[in-house]
C-alpha cells in the first residue's frame, strides 16, 4: 500500500512540477513526433510502398516518447543536483530506485502523448488512412512498449545520477537509439556489426511488435512481445544492482551531489 | 596601433576562454561526446532514413545535406550557448557591465565557432566518404571549399540573431532546438526542396544552408564554380543581412536589458 501511494506521489510530483509546465518537455514530447512524422512523410511520399506508413507513424511518435522520456530523466536529476536535493532524495527512507521508478513510469506513460500526436497528424494533416489489423494485440503492444521504456529509463537514470554531465549523455543517448531500434526504418537494414546492439535493445521488438498489430504482419508478435518483456525485465534487475551499488559508493564516497 | 592591438587580444583570449569554459574541458569526455560522436550518430540516423524511405542515390544526397547541417551545431548552439551559461550562473551582469565594447565580446566568442564550424563540415564530409560512398572524385574543391565558407558565414550570422536572443529569453534550449527543426525540415538537407508542398518552400529559400547545399553538391558532381555562383552569392548576401539583423538586434537587447534591469532574470 505504501508503496502505491509512493508511486502516485511522485507520478504527481512529475506532472505537475517536472513535466508538463516545462517547455523543453512540451517541445520534446509534442513538436518532436510532428518534425518526424513530417519529414519522414515526405520521404514516404517518395518511396512508392504503401506499406512504408507504419514505419512514419510508430517511429515518429516512438522518437517523441524517448526524447521526452530522456530530457526528463536527465534534467530531474540535474535540477535535483543543482537544488542540492539529490543528497537529501536519497537519504529518505524511502528506496532512491522507487522515487526515480514512479517518475519515469510516469515519463512513460505522458510519453504516449507522442504517439497520439503523430497518429493525428498523419490521419488528420496529412490525410492518410490508418488501419489497425489487430487493435487488441496494438494495445497489448503498446503496454509492453511503456514497460520497455520505464525499465530502459530506469537503467539509464543510474548512469544519469552518477555522472556530471548528464546534460551531455541525455544528447548522447537519444540519437543512437533512434538508430540502433530502427525507429523510422527496419534495423535489418543496419550493418551487421550494429545488429547485435540492436537485438539487445528491448524497444526494438517493441517497434516491431506494434508494427505487426498494425499491418497485419508475418506471425511473429508473441515472439517479439515476449523478447520485449524479457529484455525489459532485465534492465530492471540491472538497474535495481546498479541502484544499490551506487547507493553504498555514493554514502562511503559523500559525491553524490558534486557538480 | 595599440588600440587594435589591445582589441585582438581581447577577441582572442574571449575567444578562447569561453570555448573552454563550453565545452568543460576540465572533462575533456564532453567534448568529445558532444562534438564527435553524437554527431556522427545524428548523422547517420538521417542517412538511414533516406536510404530506407529513397533508396541508395538519395542516402548519399542526405550525406552530404546533414553533413552540411553539422555546422549548426557550432553557430547555433555554440552561440548561444556562450551567453546562456553566463546567464545561468549569474555573470552575464558582470560581462555586459565590463568597459570592453560588447561586440569585441561577441566577436570574440563566435571566432572559435568558425574553427568549430569548419571541423564539422569536414568531420561530416569524411563520413560521407567513408561510409556512405560519396564520391568526391570528380569534385571542383575550390568551389566546394568557397561553399562551405559561405555557409559557416551565414549560419554564424544566422546564429547571431538567436545569441542576441539569448540575452532576454529564458528558454533558449527550446530556441535552440526549434532552430535545428528549421533545417531539418526546410533546407533541403534531408531530401530536395522541390519535395516540400509549394507553400512552404520560401521558407527554406529565407533561410542560410539551403543555397550553399545546393551549390555544394553540384560542385561535388564537378561543376564548374562560375555555375553556382548565383547560389553561392544568395547564400552570402542573407548571411549579410542575418548578420545586420543579428547585430543589430544584439546592441537592441543590450541597451533594453541595461535599461529594464532583466538580464539575469529567469
Amino acid at each position: 500500500m505504501n508503496f502505491l501511494r509512493i508511486l502516485t506521489k511522485e507520478a504527481w510530483f512529475q506532472i505537475t512540477c517536472n513535466t508538463l509546465p516545462r517547455q523543453m518537455y512540451l517541445f520534446s514530447l509534442l513538436f518532436v513526433p510532428l518534425i518526424y512524422s513530417f519529414v519522414s512523410f515526405i520521404m514516404f511520399q517518395h518511396s512508392g510502398q504503401a506499406s512504408f506508413l507504419s514505419y512514419v507513424v510508430l517511429g515518429s511518435g516512438m522518437m517523441g516518447m524517448w526524447s521526452s522520456i530522456v530530457f526528463s530523466s536527465s534534467a530531474d536529476i540535474v535540477r535535483e543536483r543543482e537544488n542540492r536535493s539529490l543528497e537529501l532524495l536519497m537519504a529518505t527512507p524511502t528506496p532512491f530506485w522507487l522515487i526515480m521508478g514512479g517518475r519515469l513510469c510516469t515519463n512513460s506513460l505522458l510519453g504516449l502523448l507522442s504517439l497520439g500526436v503523430a497518429l493525428l497528424i498523419v490521419r488528420v494533416f496529412l490525410g492518410q488512412p490508418l488501419y489497425f489489423q489487430s487493435p487488441g494485440l496494438f494495445l497489448l503492444a503498446l503496454i509492453a512498449t511503456v514497460y520497455t521504456f520505464a525499465s530502459l529509463s530506469l537503467l539509464i537514470s543510474t548512469l544519469f545520477a552518477l555522472s556530471r554531465v548528464a546534460r551531455v549523455l541525455q544528447n548522447l543517448i537519444e540519437f543512437p537509439l533512434f538508430l540502433l531500434c530502427g525507429m523510422l526504418f527496419p534495423a535489418e537494414i543496419l550493418p551487421s556489426f550494429l545488429r547485435p546492439l540492436s537485438w539487445s535493445l528491448a524497444p526494438t521488438w517493441a517497434l516491431e511488435a506494434m508494427r505487426e498489430a498494425m499491418t497485419g504482419g508475418t506471425g511473429g508478435f508473441w515472439f517479439h512481445i515476449l523478447l520485449t518483456v524479457a529484455l525489459a525485465s532485465f534492465y530492471l534487475w540491472l538497474s535495481a544492482l546498479f541502484f544499490a551499488k551506487i547507493e553504498r559508493s555514493v554514502r562511503i564516497s559523500g559525491t553524490l551531489g558534486s557538480i | 596601433m595599440r588600440r587594435i592591438f589591445l582589441s585582438l587580444r581581447l577577441i582572442w583570449e574571449e575567444a578562447l576562454l569561453s570555448y573552454k569554459a563550453l565545452f568543460s574541458w576540465l572533462e575533456p569526455r564532453a567534448f568529445i561526446m558532444l562534438q564527435v560522436i553524437q554527431p556522427m550518430f545524428e548523422f547517420t540516423f538521417f542517412v538511414f532514413i533516406a536510404l530506407f524511405f529513397m533508396g541508395p542515390e538519395r542516402a548519399q544526397f542526405a550525406a552530404v545535406g546533414n553533413a552540411f547541417r553539422l555546422v549548426s551545431v557550432g553557430s547555433i548552439w555554440g552561440l548561444i550557448s556562450s551567453f546562456r551559461q553566463e546567464r545561468y550562473s549569474g555573470t552575464l551582469k558582470f560581462v555586459i557591465g565590463t568597459p570592453t565594447p560588447k561586440l569585441l565580446v561577441f566577436l570574440g566568442r563566435s571566432f572559435m565557432h568558425v574553427l568549430d564550424s569548419l571541423f564539422a563540415v569536414f568531420m561530416g564530409l569524411i563520413y560521407a566518404r567513408l561510409f556512405f560512398g560519396v564520391d568526391f572524385a570528380s569534385a571542383n574543391w575550390g568551389g566546394l571549399v568557397l561553399s562551405i565558407f559561405s555557409v559557416v558565414f551565414s549560419m554564424l550570422s544566422f546564429g547571431t540573431i538567436f545569441s542576441a536572443l539569448g540575452l532576454v529569453i529564458r528558454d533558449v534550449n527550446l530556441l535552440m532546438n526549434s532552430v535545428y527543426a528549421l533545417f531539418i525540415v526546410f533546407c533541403g538537407v534531408n531530401f530536395p526542396i522541390s519535395y516540400l508542398p509549394d507553400f512552404l518552400r520560401p521558407i527554406g529559400q529565407a533561410l542560410p544552408l539551403t543555397h550553399g547545399l545546393t551549390a555544394a553538391r553540384a560542385l561535388i558532381q564537378g561543376a564548374q564554380t562560375s555555375s553556382v555562383l548565383a547560389q553561392l552569392g544568395l547564400e552570402i548576401l542573407i548571411g549579410g543581412i542575418y548578420l545586420l539583423l543579428g547585430l543589430g538586434l544584439f546592441i537592441w537587447m543590450e541597451s533594453t536589458a541595461r535599461k529594464n534591469a532583466s538580464l539575469d532574470l529567469y
